[in-house]
């Protein structure tokens, strides 16, 4: 209601954004390209993009690229689903509960900061090769995001809303569902974000140093064999792949959140 | 039905050792409208939430009424306390439902007491999209509509105009002596104090301590004519003197 009436100007202001957004990219797109066509870098490293696009449309359509895409998007997913969920469940637990929080808080604040790569032995050993430590390292990222996250949005609830529910004498069970979860989603959807750009980004990795497929392991493993236009290919599905996955994201953080002011909601002039 | 002795509040952590609260002693009958006046920061939201049940840790005693422990409080909060993620009907679906009101039930009774405030146009309109007046208006809503024995409103009308304040009042008036509530309101506005309540208590600045109690000599049921009663402005006026010497002066 409130909505439509701004949907002409939002339509505008969202293109204008987009394009806006585009042009940054774009400079130095073209920048790359002129000085690839007109011999200023080695193309055998700095191969032109034109180059790199029609490379990466030809193995879209082989159909190796959409495999390795699959690996990738495949382990992504799975970790975001395994890490995802549990990290918010730690998250509301150690929030809520003192003695969880006692239990649990410094441990994982200690694991946060370990870069999750350098035990990537330690999951093998565990794990045994193939997906499993793949995955299990994905997942334990994601973990560590999602749990910082909502434990921070837990605990940062205003006391205000939790005593109106006291106050209505609302159940433990109703406090969670209709106080703690909703006041924590917006937070819990950034942490989301930022979860899935640090996912991908181990993702990738992680197949760059055990893979044997998924994009990290064309970025990798075309460079090996002197094929760096592809490595390339890589590179830019890897930047594309991350930038929808956390505009996936905010979407659905949109519209699962209605009640957080959308900017597209209400005009507003913003300062110069 | 509600008895405070001696009743001291303090924060944990509070820099110096003064209470925020009290002590403080006064009682409020079944079905009496009490109002408390006081400077801002003596203690008044701090004592809306210990007679609210948020506050548990205190000096003194405060027995809560005939009804118990089971007595239904409901609060009106200075800051509102209505939940942005849920509607305007939803903040009032929420309480109703918790107090075992079916789902049609409750969204019958929400749409009545959004309609008693007019504000039932607004009813799937996010807290973001309305007025300070019309979140208030909700808050009162829902404060309202799970039918309390108790109600306390911590500054209900201080972000409102004055023409709608005068008509929450005048509402609130007519509701409060049809269901005969106990209500305990707490302002910084001597009309409001005058008009609405049988006992004013006086507070002193930080930390409160009652100073005065001054029965309000109206009879009830009354109207919003008191308003243009020939003797109200000279009981405002009374009001305003004790407040005054009381606290010293001008503030
Ligand atoms: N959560 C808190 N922790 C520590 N001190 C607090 C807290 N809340 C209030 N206080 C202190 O308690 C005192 C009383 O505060 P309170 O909010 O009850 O005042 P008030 O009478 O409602 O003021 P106002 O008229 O401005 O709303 C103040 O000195 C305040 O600093
Ligand atoms: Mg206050």
């Amino acid at each position: 209601m409130a909505r439509a009436k701004f949907t002409s100007t939002s339509l505008v202001a969202r293109l204008r954004k987009l394009g806006l957004g585009l042009i940054v990219p774009a400079i130095l797109l073209g920048w790359w390209e002129i000085a690839a066509g007109a011999g200023a870098i080695n193309t055998f490293f700095f191969p032109a993009p034109s180059h790199i696009v029609v490379n990466g449309v030809t193995h879209l359509l082989d159909g190796s690229l959409t495999a390795d895409i699959s690996a990738t998007l495949l382990r992504v997913f799975s970790g975001i689903a395994i890490g995802g969920s549990t990290g918010y469940l730690a998250g509301l637990f150690t929030g809520t509960s003192a003695l969880i929080r006692a239990l649990f808080e410094p441990f994982f604040s200690a694991f946060y900061t370990i870069p999750k790569i350098a035990i990537l032995p330690v999951f093998i050993f565990l794990f045994g090769l193939g997906e499993s430590p793949v995955i299990a390292i994905i997942s334990i990222t994601v973990f560590f995001y999602v749990w910082v996250y909502t434990f921070g949005a837990v605990r940062g609830i205003d006391s205000s809303y939790l005593d109106v529910a006291r106050t209505y004498s609302a159940s433990r069970w109703a406090i969670l569902r209709h106080v703690i979860i909703p006041a924590t989603l917006p937070q819990v959807f950034t942490g989301l974000r930022v979860a899935v750009a640090v996912g991908t980004l181990i993702t990738i990795t992680t197949e760059i140093v055990i893979g044997d497929s998924g994009l990290g392991f064309v970025i990798f493993h075309s460079r090996m064999i002197m094929r760096i236009e592809d490595s390339y290919v890589g590179i830019f599905a890897v930047s594309i792949l991350g930038f929808t996955l956390q505009r996936l994201v905010v979407r659905i953080g949109r519209w699962a959140t209605p009640w957080v002011n959308a900017e597209s909601n209400v005009p507003t002039r913003e300062f110069r | 039905m509600i008895d405070a002795r001696g009743l001291t509040v303090s924060y944990n952590g509070a820099r110096d050792n003064t209470p925020a609260l009290g002590p403080v002693t006064f009682s409020v009958a079944r079905g009496e409208f009490v109002s408390f006046i006081g400077p801002s920061g003596c203690g008044k939201t701090t004592l809306a939430r210990t007679v609210a049940g948020i506050i548990t840790e205190f000096d003194g005693t405060l027995a809560i009424g005939d009804a118990g422990p089971s007595a239904v409080v409901s609060t009106v909060f200075q800051d509102y306390g209505v939940f942005p993620w849920k509607t305007a009907l939803q903040n009032l679906e929420f309480p109703l439902r918790e107090r075992g009101h079916s789902k049609e039930e409750a969204r019958a009774i929400a749409h009545e007491w959004l309609t008693k405030l007019r504000i039932d146009n607004f009813a799937d309109f996010y807290p973001h999209q309305l007025s300070g007046g019309m979140k208030q208006r909700v808050s009162i809503a829902r404060a309202l509509s799970v039918q309390p024995d108790i109600l306390i409103l911590d500054e209900p009308f201080a972000s409102i105009d004055a023409q709608l304040r005068e008509d929450l009042q005048d509402e609130l008036m007519a509701l409060q002596q049809e269901t005969a509530m106990t209500t305990i309101l707490f302002t910084h506005s001597y009309d409001e104090a005058v008009l609405l309540s049988d006992q004013v208590i006086v507070l002193t600045a930080r930390p409160a301590t009652v100073i005065d109690t001054i029965e309000i000599p109206y009879p009830r049921p009354r109207t919003n004519a008191l308003r243009t009663d020939a003797t109200f402005g000279s009981v405002v006026n009374s009001l305003r003197t004790a407040i005054r010497g009381g606290n010293d002066g001008p503030r």
